[in-house]
């Protein structure tokens, strides 16, 4: 079954016509990764699938509930407790990791089980701590992200989407505001959830890890879905020929 | 040896001056420290909702809330104190001095303390909200949990600076013939021709200036913990 349907997503800011009718989908326990040059509209693609953005038209579904629909050309979206419990079912993770500074690392991670999701303290903190030792950081739980380096508080924002138990997981390029020396520990946590069957939505730069870790690549341009497919299929054969203008260009760095 | 007598004399006479005017200063200076504490009190909240109709999405509110910002900022707080007192009265509303003083000020303030609200919300990045509204937090929650919480270690030092200012503005009431500590001090000096309760009444501003330091400071200490120091 697909947890995640979008068809005919189109995206405007102002007159800017960023997605220009996007359809996609995805199934439970499946990796899907986003490639695309900068400006192609990948973020903007799964900043609309948690209402970061509001869409211009199309229609959202996830875990067979519409999130959003258009009706005679005008979009409507699920009241907004309704649309907040179905974007319950996804995870994000930011670019910048935009942990709450004020809070301790544990904190970051119980704030929403416990305010959003009203589950017992007890419960979540052990979750949570469960959650910390999984991406290697449970001696930090005391301390505030401030006194973490890069890699650590990506991993943490990792654990704090995942305290939410959702379905599917989107990444914002995850590893591109890290030292090169600290992507490899992110990507690693990233690769232990895909063994684990969790549905990720993953915007990357990093090909090789892309091709490990996916079922399926999908490579938008200029506002589209250009090519999709597994990733044997679309980084060794790409059939498109801006696909393959991109990858020489991204083997080329 | 007869020149350290007198003097001895001397300042044994100021001292039990200075105890025996003391009694009328402090009753003076608690009237002081009544208007400074209820001002503060309504203020700081009212400053808050001040603030978040000035952030507001929705334009009435916004607009109400810039104008009643631009007035309270705009016009002398003396003149504000003339107004509620002697001003509201023709219009069927009257109030004695002490809470005049008290309205004047805290609508005063709130528009002071919006302003340094304002200032601390609007500086949050705005991937907390995003990074907030991802894990499903609503508006309110959002506010109050996550943006509200790190403002506070910026909006401290400059609502300190206020506060301080305060202290030194509830000298103002006594132009509508509230004894409060000034009058109290003035009306010493005239009587005894002295200028002693001048000083006095100066120490009595200052140590209390002197304990909000000190609280302030302890409070943006505990707000801070999670900044890392630099060192
Ligand atoms: N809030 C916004 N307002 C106006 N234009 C925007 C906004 N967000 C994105 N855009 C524009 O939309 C286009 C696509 O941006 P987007 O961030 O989705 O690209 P991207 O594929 O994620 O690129 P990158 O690889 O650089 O992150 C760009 O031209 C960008 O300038
Ligand atoms: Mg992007």
């Amino acid at each position: 079954m697909a947890i995640l349907e979008v068809c005919g997503l189109k995206k405007n800011f102002g007159s800017l016509k960023v997605l220009k009718g996007i359809d996609f989908q995805t199934e439970k326990g499946k990796v899907t990764s986003i490639l695309g040059p900068s400006g192609s509209g990948k973020s903007t693609f799964i900043r609309c699938l948690n209402r970061l953005e509001k869409i211009t038209e199309g229609t959202i579904r996830i875990d067979g509930e519409t999130l959003a629909d258009t009706v005679d050309g005008k979009v409507v979206y699920a009241p907004e407790k309704e649309a907040r419990r179905i974007c319950g079912k996804t995870g994000m993770v930011f670019q910048n990791f935009n942990l709450f500074p004020h809070m301790t690392v544990l904190e970051n991670v119980t704030a929403a089980p416990i305010s959003v999701q009203k589950r017992p303290a007890a419960e979540v903190e052990e979750t949570a701590m469960e959650l910390l030792k999984m991406v290697g950081l449970s001696e930090k739980a005391k301390q505030y992200p401030s006194s973490l380096s890069g890699g650590q508080q990506q991993r943490v924002a990792i654990a704090r989407a995942l305290a939410l138990k959702p379905e599917i997981l989107f990444f914002d390029e995850p590893t591109s505001a890290l030292d090169p020396e600290l992507t490899g520990e992110v990507l690693r946590v990233i690769r232990d959830l895909a063994a684990e069957r969790m549905t990720m939505l993953i915007v990357t730069h990093e090909i090789e890890f892309a091709l490990g870790v996916s079922d399926q690549v999908v490579f938008m341009d200029g506002g589209y879905i250009v090519e999709s497919g597994t990733a044997d299929a679309l980084i060794n054969h790409p059939k498109n020929e801006r696909t393959r203008a991109f990858l020489n260009r991204m083997h080329e760095v | 040896m007869d020149f350290f007598a007198k003097a001895f004399t001397e300042i044994l006479e100021w001292i039990t001056y200075s105890g025996g005017i003391m009694p009328a200063l402090l009753k003076g200076g608690l009237v002081s420290l009544r208007v400074f504490i209820l001002t503060l009190v309504l203020s700081l909240p009212l400053g808050l909702v001040v603030a978040l109709m000035r952030i507001s999405k929705i334009a009435p509110l916004k607009w109400v809330s810039s104008t009643y910002i631009w007035i309270l900022r705009g016009t002398p707080l003396l003149l504000q104190l003339y107004f509620v007192y002697y001003g509201l009265p023709s219009m069927g509303i009257t109030f004695d001095g002490i809470t005049s003083a008290v309205v004047a000020f805290t609508l005063n303030y709130a528009a002071y303390f919006a302003e340094i609200y304002r200032g601390g919300i609007e500086s949050i990045d705005r991937g907390q909200y995003e990074a907030a509204k991802a894990l499903g937090f609503s508006g309110g929650k959002t506010m109050w949990k996550i943006i509200i919480p790190q403002t506070l270690s910026r909006i401290i030092p400059p609502i300190t600076n206020e506060t301080i200012t305060l202290v030194k503005d509830t000298a103002l009431i006594t132009a509508i013939s509230v004894s409060e500590l000034l009058r109290a001090a003035k009306g010493a000096v005239n009587r005894d021709l002295d200028t002693t309760a001048f000083l006095l009444a100066a120490l009595l501003y200052l140590f209390f200036t002197l304990i909000l330091t000190i609280i302030f400071k302890f409070t943006e200490k505990r707000c801070s913990r999670h900044i890392r120091r630099e060192s």
